[in-house]
């Protein structure tokens, strides 16, 4: 039970992290401002940190 | 001038070159400017300390509580600590590109707060300045620690007829320059001159 709590939230994480893709592409393209290079790094990092989380999760809690 | 007012001034000049507007005819994009970075850096670091004080109160139950259910499982407490920091880093994305992606405009017709950093598209809050008449401009601190830091909202008062409530440049990155700006336009428009870039 607590590891499906664990799993949906970071799952909503993730829907949400789509969401703020998309708008940040949306916001890019309508400005041709990019990313700072760090902050592409951060967000792909978070990424990784957030699908490396459900994979821990789903295979190593009770 | 110093190497890094040139390079501010650089900076500024590339925001202006963006297409972060479609000017209209006669219209020339006079200053671009962001919210000062001190309305993100606060933002941050008091996320931070939010999500720091979580994995402190988590390891405090990890050392003292541990016999409680269900914290008497590490792993537990390990999947807690990582659902704190993905919801940290989300929300620190967040608000750095709702920062990063706003932005205050001058034209020599128009004043507009924009926001690019939206899912259904941008938005924007526009005054035409031919279509009201500017009565007062001036400029304020919003707190102790931005008067500490020098940090100045930009109020611009119109008419009560055409419109009630200022247009506010919350805390922008040069309150200065804005307010020289819109005061040149006001002058401008009482000679009957336009201000070109």
């Amino acid at each position: 039970m607590i590891q499906f709590i664990f799993i949906t939230t970071l799952v909503m994480m993730l829907v949400f992290y789509g969401l703020i893709i998309f708008a940040a592409n949306r916001a890019h393209r309508q400005t041709k401002i990019p990313v700072p290079v760090v902050w592409q790094r951060i967000i792909a990092g978070a990424l990784i940190f957030i699908l490396a989380s459900i994979v821990f999760i789903a295979s190593v809690s009770p | 001038m110093s190497e890094g007012h040139h390079k501010k001034r650089k900076e500024k000049q590339r925001l202006v070159d963006f297409p972060i507007i479609k000017p209209g005819i006669a219209e020339h994009v006079l200053c671009i400017q962001r919210q000062h970075p001190i309305v993100f850096v606060t933002a941050a670091i008091l996320q931070g300390v939010i999500a720091l004080f979580l994995l402190a109160a988590l390891f405090f139950i990890a050392f003292f509580l541990s016999d409680l259910q269900p914290f008497n499982n590490g792993i537990v407490l390990v999947d807690i600590a990582l659902v704190i920091v993905s919801i940290f880093s989300v929300s620190i994305i967040f608000t750095f590109l709702t920062w990063y992606y706003q932005f205050y405009i001058v034209t020599n017709k128009s004043i507009i707060h924009r926001y690019c950093f939206r899912i259904a598209g941008p938005f924007s809050e526009i005054v035409y300045a031919e279509r009201m008449h500017i009565r007062d401009i001036d400029r304020s601190p919003p707190n102790l620690i931005c008067d500490f830091l020098k940090i100045e909202d930009v109020h611009v008062h119109f008419r009560k007829l055409d419109r009630e409530d200022p247009f506010i440049f919350k805390t922008p990155e040069d309150a200065q320059e804005i307010e020289d700006i819109i005061h040149d336009l006001v002058i401008a428009a009482r000679k009957g001159t336009y201000v070109d870039k």
